[in-house]
């Protein structure tokens, strides 16, 4: 093969690979449904790391147990598909109403995480929404909104159940603009 | 009094009746000689010409001279370096002024550009091949920032050791297209960065690492004849193997670690002396050689403490509850008896012989084999143990550095000879502090331990005197 139509194809496909990241990315972003989690207050040394502010939801961690959420046997690094529902006051918002091993039906709301920790009472998992990306020094006043319960997140969620941060609210309004 | 630069290392007549490139600061001192020379009528013009003409002058052979190119790919590479840096830094810190479409151009933009004007400079015009090479490293590794800038972009938190594996596999075609050992490096670093962050992250073991690095890091370093790039092979494998069992061989016992990465070194240094039977294969055959007694080396050190031994011991002794480690240990002892017939063997068929430096690594491979068997039949978990165990370790500690540096003066190396004569130091050094120096009173230890070391490090030059003088006059 010639040596220059093959590295022309490899950086190609490189850049390629980096394109569809964004394109599919932002398809999933625009066309995926829209909903409100609440964010709760985590390890406040782990809150704030560098550039990115780390991001905790009631559905990181789901209770087990008969009455509970994960009553099935689950172990780490297992797919957890959690169910959502919208709460009756505020239709933006949602909460988790089950959680299975296995997808749900066509047309269910639903996130798939991975179960990360699995202890007697709790289960936790991790949505790949739990950063949220800040410009420099900017990380504290989150920190100190998300500690008094004042902060929300938009996220888009796709069919797949793969699910995307859009926004951070505090007081309802977009931060950083 | 001025002296004479030395043109190199060694002096053999290249192929061909020239001599190899001189050194920039030798050539710089015979052109001015000659100049000279030419003036007081000493030598004429076609004289002058027929004294160069004894030098391999062409750009491959400067290149070989090693230093002016790392030079030159060191300038290019900070140079490239810092300018991608700069630009991902003003991509991250303007973020949220900068349209996302334009931030994601941005990086297409730069990293395709670097890898063009690299592969034009470099290879297809070949004007300057060292910057197009620093530029074509520098479009792969913007090519990895880009895929952690456009997480960044969308707030991606998604299992990030596969940020890490696309970066490899994407790279990794360009080191096979352009032959080139900085990529290649780099793919290989890559390969072993996403191993680590894939067992830190699950907590197991990564087998697909052992596949990439078999069938397609060593025959890549292979085809391009760097023996840089196999090293950092077997380091890769050694790193895989160490952090591979501490998250699934071994629990907990971590100091059975130790054992697998002795055996891992013999293994590498079995297929070092197999490697002696072929032509051609000598520049692999030394670095797995001296890899594998370096790593035999160094944890011959560790065990060579009585303490260290009591330690482990204790997990040695619970070996037998891990079946999955034991497994591996005998693949490897299997490997390195297997490797090390072949390297007896093989002579007859291939007519290429090792000579006595294979014949010395296998007795070594054999020794160490079953020192490690000992290891585990009497494990140090009393202090009798250890400490007769500690004492074989000992042995092994001195009779390797001693080994090696025999080694490497029989097959005119210097690598060996300082690796050997630098481990033999330092244990003679160490075995005196936790030995004698406690028993006498603290000037006599301190003129003892300074008498040592004087006496090693004329020991160290006399040797290394004796060993440049018979290389120099191989090569007249």
């Amino acid at each position: 093969m010639n040596t220059r139509v093959g590295f022309y194809a490899v950086v190609a496909l490189q850049l390629g690979f980096l394109a569809s990241m964004g394109i599919v990315k932002q398809y999933e972003r625009v066309t995926g449904e829209k909903v409100v989690l609440e964010v709760v207050p985590v390890d406040p040394r782990d809150f704030f790391r560098g550039d990115y502010v780390v991001l905790g939801y009631n559905l990181s961690r789901l209770e087990r147990g008969p009455a509970g959420l994960t009553g099935a046997p689950v172990d780490a690094g297992q797919t957890l598909f959690v169910t959502l529902e919208r709460e009756a006051g505020d239709r933006t918002k949602v909460k988790a109403a089950g959680a299975s091993l296995s997808p749900p039906a066509r047309g269910t709301l639903f996130l798939r995480g991975r179960v990360t920790t699995v202890t007697d009472e709790r289960v936790g998992v991790e949505y790949g929404i739990e950063q949220y990306f800040v410009p420099e020094r900017r990380g504290r006043e989150i920190e100190v909104a998300a500690r008094e319960r004042r902060v929300t997140v938009e996220v888009s969620i796709t069919a797949a159940g793969d699910g995307q941060v859009c926004r951070l609210l505090v007081d309802g309004r977009t931060w950083g603009k | 009094m001025t002296t004479t630069p030395e043109p190199g290392p060694t002096t053999p007549p290249a192929p061909g009746g020239r001599r190899p490139a001189p050194s920039a600061q030798f050539a710089a001192w015979l052109a001015g000689e000659l100049a000279a020379w030419r003036m007081a009528g000493i030598v004429s013009a076609d004289q002058e010409k027929a004294i160069w003409g004894q030098y391999d002058l062409s750009e491959a052979a400067a290149d070989r001279r090693g230093a002016p190119r790392l030079l030159i790919v060191i300038f290019s590479l900070l140079g490239g370096l810092l300018v991608g840096t700069g630009v991902l830094l003003f991509l991250a810190a303007n973020w949220e002024e900068i349209p996302k479409p334009f931030r994601v151009g941005l990086v297409l933009v730069f990293t395709g550009a670097a890898y063009h004007f690299g592969y034009q400079l470099g290879y297809h015009r070949k004007t300057h091949p060292r910057t197009g090479e620093a530029l074509v490293l520098l479009g792969a590794m913007l090519y990895g920032a880009g895929i952690w800038l456009i997480a960044q972009i969308f707030n991606l938190a998604s299992h990030y050791p596969n940020g890490v594996l696309a970066w490899a596999a994407g790279v990794l075609p360009v080191p096979f297209l352009l032959r080139s050992t900085p990529l290649l490096v780099l793919t290989t670093v890559l390969f072993t960065l996403w191993t680590g962050t894939e067992t830190a992250v699950s907590q197991h073991s990564n087998p697909a690492y052992l596949g990439v690095a078999l069938l397609l890091l060593a025959p890549l370093a292979w085809r391009q004849r760097s023996s840089f790039a196999l090293a950092c092979v077997v380091a890769g494998l050694a790193f895989w193997l160490g952090f591979g069992a501490d998250a699934w061989l071994v629990s907990h016992d971590w100091g059975l670690v130790f054992p697998l990465f002795l055996l891992y070194a013999v293994a590498v240094l079995a297929l070092g002396t197999t490697l002696a039977s072929f032509a051609g294969a000598e520049p692999f055959r030394w670095t797995l050689t001296l890899l594998g007694s370096a790593g035999i080396v160094l944890l011959a050190y560790g065990f060579s403490f009585p303490d260290a031994q009591h330690e482990l011991g204790r997990d040695l002794g619970r070996a037998g509850e891990h079946g999955a480690y034991l497994a591996v240990l005998m693949v490897l002892v299997a490997f390195a008896v297997a490797a090390a017939a072949a390297g007896a063997a093989l002579p007859r068929w291939t007519g290429v012989s090792g000579g006595r430096a294979a014949a010395y690594e296998r007795v070594a491979v054999a020794v160490v084999l079953a020192l490690t068997a000992l290891l585990f039949a009497f494990p140090g978990a009393d202090r009798d143990a250890s400490l007769l165990q500690a004492i074989l370790w000992n042995l092994v500690l001195f009779g390797g550095s001693l080994g090696l540096t025999v080694v490497g003066s029989l097959r005119r190396e210097y690598s060996p000879v300082y690796l050997g004569l630098s481990a033999f130091s330092i244990a003679l050094f160490t075995r005196y502090l936790d030995t004698l120096a406690g028993m006498l009173p603290m000037g006599l230890a301190f003129i003892c331990g300074g008498g040592l070391l004087l006496a090693g490090g004329f020991l160290f030059e006399r040797q290394r005197r004796r060993l440049v003088t018979a290389i120099r006059k191989e090569g007249a």
